[in-house]
């Protein structure tokens, strides 16, 4: 199991929730501008657009947005940062991708 | 070496003589020749700023558009919460091209703030 880029930062250790809150929008924004590198990867350009990528992060992120403990959001980042790293070294498939980001959001 | 140099000194002087030549002999000012192979004067004018930046919130999925205005503010006003602000610079960051760093994206809150940010920024497109 390799990771390439993305893990070679120290894990998350936030000590207060505007920390926590911090590194999520940096996870974000780092997602955000992969989007059209994973789009020329699995050859989205006609299925989906960047700003529907864009909201669909979002609210994958919105969905957690009720958690307080900064220890519990870090483990979120991390398991995100995974999958960020799975999807843009390639690990996934474009089926993969297409039907847990773009169908049925 | 030493031939080579002096060679070399001997083939810098006619390029000179040519260059003050030509300038003299053009009737153009100094100033229209200086901006010849500019590419620093495409900057976007206040009103397109402003049109594609609101161009960018009304496009947003949770925003209202009738209620945007220039001065509207994200989360007061359009009842957004911090991590659609972020969304929404990103989506402006992708409109014009930039690279906001992150200290600059927490400042702006509001489209005053963002239209501002682009205007003032050179590499804006």
């Amino acid at each position: 199991m390799s990771f390439k880029l993305r893990s070679v930062k120290v894990p998350a250790n936030s000590a207060s929730l505007e920390e926590a809150r911090a590194r999520v929008f940096d996870f974000f924004r780092t997602a955000c501008r992969s989007i059209p590198q994973i789009m020329d990867i699995y050859n989205l350009q006609d299925v989906v657009t960047v700003s529907q990528l864009r909201s669909t992060i979002a609210s994958e992120i919105h969905k957690n947005s009720s958690i307080t403990n900064s220890k519990v959001i870090d483990l979120l980042l991390f398991k995100g940062m995974e999958e960020l790293s799975n999807i843009t070294e390639h690990a996934k498939q474009r089926h993969h991708v297409i039907g847990q980001y773009v169908v049925g959001q | 070496m030493a031939l080579r140099a002096v060679l070399l000194r001997q083939l810098r002087v006619p390029v000179q003589t040519l260059a003050l030549a030509s300038r003299k002999s053009q009737p153009w000012s100094f100033s229209s020749c200086i901006r010849l192979m500019s590419s620093h004067d495409d900057h976007l004018s206040k009103e397109q700023v402003i049109g594609r930046v609101l161009d960018v919130v009304k496009s947003f999925p949770k925003v209202d558009p009738s209620r945007v205005t220039p001065d509207v503010h994200f989360q007061k006003d359009l009842g957004l919460d911090s991590l659609d602000n972020v969304e929404i610079i990103m989506a402006i960051e992708e409109e014009f091209k930039l690279e906001i760093p992150d200290k600059e994206a927490v400042k702006i809150d509001s489209c005053n703030l963002a239209i501002e940010y682009v205007y003032n920024h050179p590499m804006a497109a």
